[in-house]
């Protein structure tokens, strides 16, 4: 599928610019601010990695990777994360002096942003969606 | 709402594989569906009776509130 060749190309490139960026600094990759930024490649790889995974084996099988039932669920989780991202980002803000610096806070925010919609995701598919 | 597809699935010696290609959804949607944890649309509920050469209110059935 072409989509999954350029999500692949995608990923390899942030790589190569992150790594990169790292090299030109003569930091270590696993220090300061870029260890946030290898936690944020990392993570979205991953999930894009998996969303490539369930497209190909459905196409394997001869199954649509998408019906409505999957959408339902992907347009509740997209209001459920986007409503938890509010309250989070406000927490975050509210409690800023827990943090020594500012990059702690946006690393950590951006990151749990990447994370709770795979989780809710997760929680929603498991539930009953609709009764 | 209930739902018969299980029963005419063995019936017809279908798996739910099958039922999902036979009306363009994913497998996992036919395990919501017969678990009764899925109200479909319509348009999944028409294809599906179809699939059983049914109608739709033969296969879907609507429980009454109390």
């Amino acid at each position: 599928m072409k989509s999954n060749k350029i999500t692949r190309w995608a990923i390899i490139f942030m790589l190569a610019i992150w790594l990169f960026i790292a090299l030109e600094r003569g930091t270590s990759i696993l220090e300061g601010v870029d260890i946030y930024i290898f936690i944020l490649i990392f993570l979205i790889s991953i999930l894009d990695l998996l969303h490539i995974r369930k497209v190909e084996r459905a196409e394997k099988q001869g199954l649509p990777a998408e019906d409505e039932l999957s959408l339902h669920i992907k347009q509740k989780t997209g209001f459920q994360a986007y409503r938890l991202t509010i309250y989070l980002w406000l927490f975050l803000f509210m409690f800023r002096n827990l943090f020594p610096t500012i990059e702690l806070i946006l690393g950590t925010g951006l990151i749990i942003t990447i994370l709770l919609h795979p989780i809710i995701q997760v929680i929603l598919k498991k539930r009953s969606d609709e009764k | 709402m209930k739902n018969k597809i299980k029963e005419l699935r063995a019936r017809d010696s279908l798996t739910q594989n099958d039922l999902a290609k036979a009306v363009g959804a994913r497998r996992e949607t036919i395990v919501f569906l017969e678990k009764g944890k899925y109200n479909p649309s319509l348009k999944l509920a028409y294809e599906v009776a179809k699939v059983f050469k049914m109608k739709i209110e033969e296969v879907f059935l609507l429980e009454e509130k109390a």
